[in-house]
């Protein structure tokens, strides 16, 4: 034991405290480690979708702009009634007045609406409301204050309140003490104040009508896809032939107006892109030069134009076929943000400068090859999953009443990471002039 | 990245020194140093101020080490064996023994003699708890360290009388 003793006290002493510095290289790659992983931490394709995905929310939240929504939003805010010096049952029988003015303690867009609604043959009963548009509810320090000369039963007190808080739990309801206790008229009472919100309701609705922030609308789209270098992302000796074909894209368009000037819009769409090399050289090969992969597992060689020198392909020569023609399509779920900046236009017609940018999942990936001998199948191997592009274009706007409006919008999208590797220096962009009917609420 | 270079500079000789007797070698003692950093900046936000910050590194450190060489087959047998008395003298008083050699005596034994080792003697861990973080029996705890010892002691004599020699 002593032995053991011994072996552990000798390198417990030499080594319990060992310390010794690493070589640098360790931190050098510590740091590149967290840093590719920070990177990754936030994609900004997550931007893109969580924008989409909070508009769709949104939209979910805060469905037609609710007057419901409203009244619940003002009655979260400070509530100061007044009613006259007077015995409650005169309150109720006649002649008393109920002023609701509902202060906002938090900033006042200038969207201010006053509206009285003066109800009831016998009770003047007057609701005066200063409502505020806002979108986002805070309910924050919210108190309720009843001025201190009423004489209010305990049975109506939180009658009152209790129609127009409802929900507002968070509230501190400052009432003063009550001094007449009368029971009567209790349900009565409670008909006319929520008989006058209903009202008041109704006609909040008909003045809010033309104000809509939400619009949805069934998009469709010709698309002519291009490339900004004369090259192809096939094949390299393709290029100087590919040409840009009609594709379309549909899909839903959600938008959601901030304010008179700006918009934000997303939605979800299918876009098509197709290219397509004519008169081309294809030469079946054991090597695959290009970046196809056919689904017979067989190679191919293409040359553009049929001037035959094939000085170019070492490959031992096959088959010869002239005048191929290389079409390739592919087809990606695109979920667009963009925001929308109104410049000209009034009621009836308006012009939006549009800006963003669109998130791309590659979705059909096809590629078909056809010579008069030939019918081959593959797809491209060079293709993102992911792809995005920089969308810009204009939006006119025409309404043609408070519900519907049409829309006509040329818009140029440019991809930013179309292919893996390859690419021929291809990059590849759409002009598309898309159209659609909007539902507005 | 300020924070994490600086966490870095405080504690990487610590940390490596931990390292380097837990592992096989230099080679896998830096690798096994910048994965106990990476786990570290992931999870600094769980690091509860109750214990010492130090003694949390030198845990992850610890346990990143023991991931490497925990065995993967459960199906490697190991003799049981009680504490084995060994009466060999050997002189100890020439404590000048070089800390390399002794790093390399260390990092010579198999893998669990020797994370047996470093957890029960350097790092005072009881054989229950090193039974649970190597999920073996707490015998085999037992004998693995009376083993590493008598390697270790085999060694220094070897080289005790390497040097008598010379």
């Amino acid at each position: 034991m002593d032995i053991n003793k011994n072996i552990d006290q000798l390198f417990k002493e030499k080594l319990k405290n060992l310390e010794t510095t690493p070589n640098k290289k360790v931190w050098k790659e510590i740091e590149s480690k967290i840093s590719k992983k920070k990177r990754r931490i936030f994609p900004f394709w997550w931007f893109s979708s969580g924008v989409a995905a909070l508009l769709i929310i949104g939209f979910f939240v805060f469905p037609f702009n609710d007057t419901k929504h409203q009244i619940k939003q003002n009655t979260s805010k400070k509530i100061i009634t007044k009613t006259p010096d007077k015995k409650i049952d005169s309150f109720i029988k006649g002649g008393a007045k109920i002023i609701i003015v509902q202060k906002n303690e938090n900033k006042i867009t200038p969207s201010q609406k006053k509206l009285s609604i003066k109800k009831r043959d016998d009770n003047k009963l007057t609701i005066q409301i200063n409502s505020v548009r806002k979108e986002t509810i805070k309910i924050s320090k919210n108190s309720v204050l009843v001025t201190k000369n009423e004489k209010f039963s305990k049975d109506k007190k939180p009658l009152i309140m209790k129609s127009i808080l409802d929900e507002t739990k968070e509230n501190q309801a400052l009432i003063p003490e009550n001094k007449i206790a009368s029971n009567n008229n209790k349900d009565s009472k409670k008909l006319d104040f929520s008989k006058s919100i209903e009202d008041y309701k109704e006609e909040k609705k008909y003045k809010n009508s033309d104000k809509k922030s939400w619009s949805v609308a069934p998009v469709f789209a010709v698309l002519n896809s291009n490339s900004f270098t004369n090259t192809s992302p096939i094949d390299p000796s393709l290029s100087g032939s590919t040409k840009g074909k009609n594709s379309v894209s549909y899909g839903i368009q959600v938008a959601y107006q901030i304010n008179k000037k700006w918009s934000i819009q997303s939605g979800f769409h299918l876009q098509e892109i197709r290219f397509e090399n004519n008169k081309i050289t294809v030469i079946s090969s054991d090597i695959n030069a290009s970046n196809i992969t056919f689904n017979s597992d067989k190679n191919f060689v293409f040359e553009s134009g049929d001037n035959t020198s094939f000085a170019s392909t070492s490959s031992p020569l096959g088959a010869l076929n002239l005048d191929g023609e290389l079409a390739q399509n592919y087809s990606y779920y695109e979920i667009p943000v963009e925001i929308k900046y109104h410049l000209i236009g009034q009621s009836k017609f308006k012009t939006h400068l549009i800006g963003g940018f669109s998130t791309l999942f590659l979705q059909e990936n096809q590629i078909r090859l056809s010579t008069s001998e030939l019918n081959e199948v593959g797809k491209a191997n060079n293709l993102n999953n992911i792809n995005f592009s920089g969308n810009l274009g204009i939006d006119l706007n025409y309404n043609l009443n408070t519900n519907w409006s049409m829309h006509i919008n040329p818009m140029l999208k440019t991809q930013f990471n179309t292919f893996t590797k390859n690419n021929n220096r291809f990059r590849p962009y759409s002009i598309g002039l898309y159209t659609g009917i909007h539902y507005q609420f | 990245m300020a924070a994490q270079s600086e966490i870095y500079e405080l504690y990487a000789d610590v940390l490596f020194g931990i390292c380097l007797k837990y592992s096989r070698n230099y080679q896998d003692a830096e690798d096994t140093l910048q994965d106990s950093f990476l786990i570290i900046f992931d999870k600094i936000t769980q690091y509860n101020k109750k214990g010492s910050f130090e003694g949390w590194l030198k845990r992850i450190a610890i346990n990143t080490a023991l991931q490497k060489y925990r065995k993967k087959t459960p199906l490697e047998l190991v003799k049981e064996v009680t504490e084995i008395e060994d009466l060999v003298e050997i002189d100890f008083k020439d404590k000048n023994l070089d800390i390399d050699f002794l790093l390399n005596l260390i990092q010579q034994l198999p893998d669990q003699y020797r994370l047996v080792f470093n957890l029960y003697v350097l790092d005072s861990y009881s054989h229950k708890e090193i039974s649970k973080m190597l999920n073996i029996s707490e015998g085999t705890s037992k004998s693995n360290l009376s083993r590493a010892r008598k390697k270790l002691k085999i060694a220094l004599e070897t080289q005790q009388k390497r040097e008598q020699n010379a």
